[in-house]
């Protein structure tokens, strides 16, 4: 011990400016106080000196010059072993931080409107706006564990960390707003994981809501980054959220606004507009219509955060650049094969051209999957925000939902991965608002009470295929077409096979459920989810079993670029139409034809009776053939409703590149855009929906002028 | 001081605050500047390479700053490379922490390039 004490008075300190020779005292005299030798007095003088040097360590000092002074006193003294006679040294009370300085400095300075976002440094910004939203994204997946398992103590600090990171960004980047929420839900956090604060349930709910309100104002950062626009600060949402996180920090009961149910009626701070405001604007990232109004008060057009991981080896690239790349990859790739299919040079025997035609042909394609593949993105951040979604709604609605998840490492254009939320959306909503029943209804149906919902996704040949599927209680075709005819979606006494009544539901405004629930019941239908699958071009298939549940099926292809497309011929024009559109082909029996008063003519296949489409009537072109038993007839299927199009013949099948027409020529009917076929000309790839729509104006208006 | 013959490493699991340090640095005149993005990924550096000053976030998963800094210390060939922390006001307690494990400074966010700079000059040897 003496030994201890001689080091520490013989100086290993060089001044206050020596951290490291302080800590070394610290551990020193930490080591003295365990000793347990000294007397009381000492061990209380020891304490004292430890403060002392604390106070200089973490620049609380005042006066650092006469607190060294006191510290080389105590320790002689120390030393010597007389301790009679110290002044208690003076702890004042106001402590004036050097950072914090430093900081207010700093936003005065560079703050010029007192109420605008400020853009300091608009590339780091752009990042900290990407991180920090994968971040929000970890901390919502670890608050749901959370919730799952309160004492799980590494999902606090894993729901901590992205906080703490986030904050220390925003202070660089004199984000104030975020920066002072974040600090405050970090403050919460580290109560809790001190294990000073008790996760409950109200606690996961008003970190979720900071996460929400995070996410609004990382938009509004966004659109100051760039529109060039001023964007205000949302400083009161924040001061009032703030305080309120602080309440539940000290455990007051204001948090029970912060259910979702009572938040609306309650009026006892109505003075505190921006209060009520924060907590609607939390399901606000849920459904974006309704809450519109909430947006536009947070000054935020909520913007699906964008998702790429990061890794050690990987780097970031606009995402334009990448799309470009893919482009002109399409482009080679059909240059390639001009050049390749020129006459003149298929004319040449030349074994060597022959093997090098081979070779640059496989290096392009290679070369077209791997630009294809950079573009490509799990589907897993779409399946996970679908989980906070599956908890808000259960909660609301009073069901017991799971939701089970399955092939989330399956990628997908990134492209489309933001297009396919919103119907997953639509369709998770429906199954629990319709088709999952309440815990008690499942119970007497001898079901667990609790439902399962399972979304998963696979990648099929070129398709990705998206299941969605519930154990709820089926869809009732009798009511659903029921329904469909008493709003004039069919007409009654029309043939519907099973397939087709489920497809009704998809049909605008259409809803089985005579209360609109505020879960489903917003005015917006299925048909979202409909018009979503056609604009990706994509497939929907239902399969119901009454009482056992419901399962939805998509098919979308894996890109937008590239579709799979028959190339048919009619007269000299050449068309593609999208295999995934196409249910046979076939040449019919001259018997299976029939003109029908006011039903113009129609085509017989096994028993149904589909109206032909004259494809030369609606492109105006001279065909070869006109009678369709000597022609090809292509079954399409639309609006759950069987047509057949009428072309020459089908030339091949080939996976073409689609080009878009440009703006002056992207509202014809019956077109979705051009492609380049392999000897260079060009072709229009044909729209389903577009032609049948053609077809029924032209069908009434020749029934108008007969 | 020659801070362009030095070799700088910044450990933080956030890449924006990694750019934001390296950025300071930059304009310190640093010319090799090493990145890690928690303190096991900076083990590995380590051992490959010869670091002349590390710059250390806190808080980072898998191994956190304190912790490197206790392997750095303990470290035959490392225990004497300075080592600068970096934390949060609201942790500033915990700065005791990192004192007593012998960290060569540390520095409280926000900060200002003007701070690190300062705080670099006291913690590198003049050469």
């Amino acid at each position: 011990m003496q030994e201890i004490l001689d080091k520490l008075v013989n100086g290993v300190i060089s001044g206050h400016e020596d951290l490291i020779g302080m800590g070394e005292c610290l551990n020193m005299l930490d080591s003295l106080e365990l000793d347990g030798s000294l007397p009381d007095r000492q061990v209380q003088n020891i304490g004292q000196l430890k403060k002392l040097f604390n106070r200089i360590i973490l620049e609380e000092s005042l006066d650092r010059d006469s607190d060294w002074r006191e510290i080389r006193q105590m320790m002689t003294a120390l030393g010597e072993g007389n301790c009679d006679g110290w002044a208690a040294p003076s702890f004042p009370d106001a402590v004036s931080e050097e950072s914090e300085e430093d900081w207010e400095s700093m936003s005065k300075v560079e703050v010029s409107g007192p109420e605008m976002i400020e853009i300091l440094d608009p590339e780091l910004v752009g990042d900290f706006l990407q991180e920090g939203r994968d971040h929000l994204s970890s901390i919502e997946m670890n608050l749901l564990a959370l919730e799952s398992n309160p004492e799980d103590m590494e999902a606090i600090s894993a729901i901590f960390r992205p906080f703490h990171s986030i904050k220390g960004v925003s202070g660089f980047l004199n984000l104030q707003d975020v920066h002072k929420l974040t600090h405050h839900a970090e403050n919460l956090l580290d109560e809790a994981r001190s294990g000073k604060l008790q996760i409950t349930e109200q606690i996961v709910d008003v970190v979720l809501e900071a996460v929400d309100i995070l996410k609004k104002l990382l938009d509004d950062v966004q659109r100051a980054l760039h529109e060039n626009v001023p964007v205000q600060t949302s400083a009161n949402i924040v001061k009032a959220f703030c305080e309120r996180l602080e309440k539940v920090q000290r455990g007051e009961s204001a948090i029970h606004r912060g259910e979702i149910d009572s938040n609306r009626g309650s009026d006892e701070e109505a003075g505190e507009g921006s209060h009520e405001e924060t907590t609607a604007a939390s399901f606000a990232g849920e459904d974006r219509k309704l809450d519109a109004c909430v947006a536009a008060n947070l000054g935020g057009d909520p913007e699906k955060p964008r998702r790429m991981k990061e890794s050690a080896a990987s780097v970031r690239i606009d995402t334009q650049k990448l799309d470009n790349l893919v482009d002109m990859v399409g482009e080679l790739v059909i240059a390639q094969s001009m050049v390749l299919q020129n006459p003149e040079l298929q004319g040449i025997k030349n074994q060597k051209l022959q093997k090098d035609s081979i070779q640059l042909r496989r290096i392009t394609n290679e070369m077209q999957r791997i630009a294809m593949s950079m573009r490509m993105v799990p589907i897993k951040s779409t399946f996970q925000k679908v989980t906070r979604l599956v908890r808000d709604l259960s909660r609301k609605s009073g069901k017991e939902v799971f939701l089970e998840m399955r092939g989330e490492e399956t990628e997908i254009d990134r492209n489309m991965v933001e297009e396919i939320y919103d119907p997953l959306v639509h369709m998770i909503r429906n199954s629990i608002d319709h088709g999952i029943e309440l815990p008690e209804e499942r119970q007497v149906a001898g079901k667990n009470r609790q439902g399962r919902i399972l979304i998963g996704a696979e990648q099929k040949g070129g398709n990705i295929v998206i299941d969605i599927k519930d154990d709820g209680r089926g869809l009732d075709s009798e009511a659903i077409l029921n329904t469909a005819v008493r709003r004039g979606v069919v007409a009654a006494g029309e043939q519907l096979d099973e397939k087709s009544i489920y497809e009704l539901i998809f049909h605008p405004g259409f809803s089985t459920r005579e209360v609109i629930t505020e879960v489903s019941g917003r005015g917006v239908g299925m048909d979202v989810v409909k018009k979503c699958v056609e604009h990706l071009r994509g497939k929907m298939e239902i399969f119901t079993v009454a009482g056992q549940g419901t399962h939805f099926q998509f098919k979308f292809p894996l890109t937008m670029a590239i579709i799979d497309g028959m190339i048919i011929r009619v007269g000299e024009e050449r068309y593609v139409v999208p295999t995934i559109a196409l249910q046979e082909s076939l040449r019919p029996g001259k018997e299976s034809y029939m003109t029908v008063q006011g039903k113009g003519e129609l085509i017989k296949v096994r028993n149904n009776l589909m109206p032909l489409i004259r494809l030369h009537q609606i492109f105006d072109v001279e065909p070869r053939c006109r009678d369709p038993w000597e022609a090809l007839l292509l079954v399409v299927n639309e609006d759950g409703r069987f047509y057949c199009l009428l072309a020459d013949e089908i030339v091949g099948r080939q996976e073409v590149v689609i080009k878009s027409l440009g703006s002056s020529l992207n509202r014809i009917l019956g077109v979705s855009g051009g492609s380049i076929l392999g000897d260079g000309k060009v072709t229009l790839i044909l729209d389903v929906k577009g032609i049948v729509t053609r077809y029924r104006e032209i069908r009434s208006g020749a029934n108008g002028s007969a | 001081m020659a801070y362009k013959d030095l070799t700088a490493l910044v450990v933080d699991d956030f890449s924006t605050m990694r750019r934001i340090v390296k950025n300071i640095l930059r304009d310190l005149e640093f010319k090799n500047i090493l990145e890690a993005e928690d303190g096991s990924a900076a083990v590995n550096l380590l051992k490959a390479q010869k670091v002349d000053v590390i710059v250390s976030d806190w808080n980072m998963p898998k191994m956190t700053g304190l912790e490197l800094l206790k392997y750095v210390r303990a470290d035959s060939e490392l225990k004497d490379t300075p080592f600068l922390m970096i934390t949060a006001e609201s942790q500033k307690e915990n700065v005791v922490e990192a004192v007593k494990a012998r960290v060569s400074n540390y520095i409280v966010k926000p900060f200002t390039a003007a701070t690190l700079g300062e705080k670099l000059a006291k913690i590198i040897p003049d050469s």
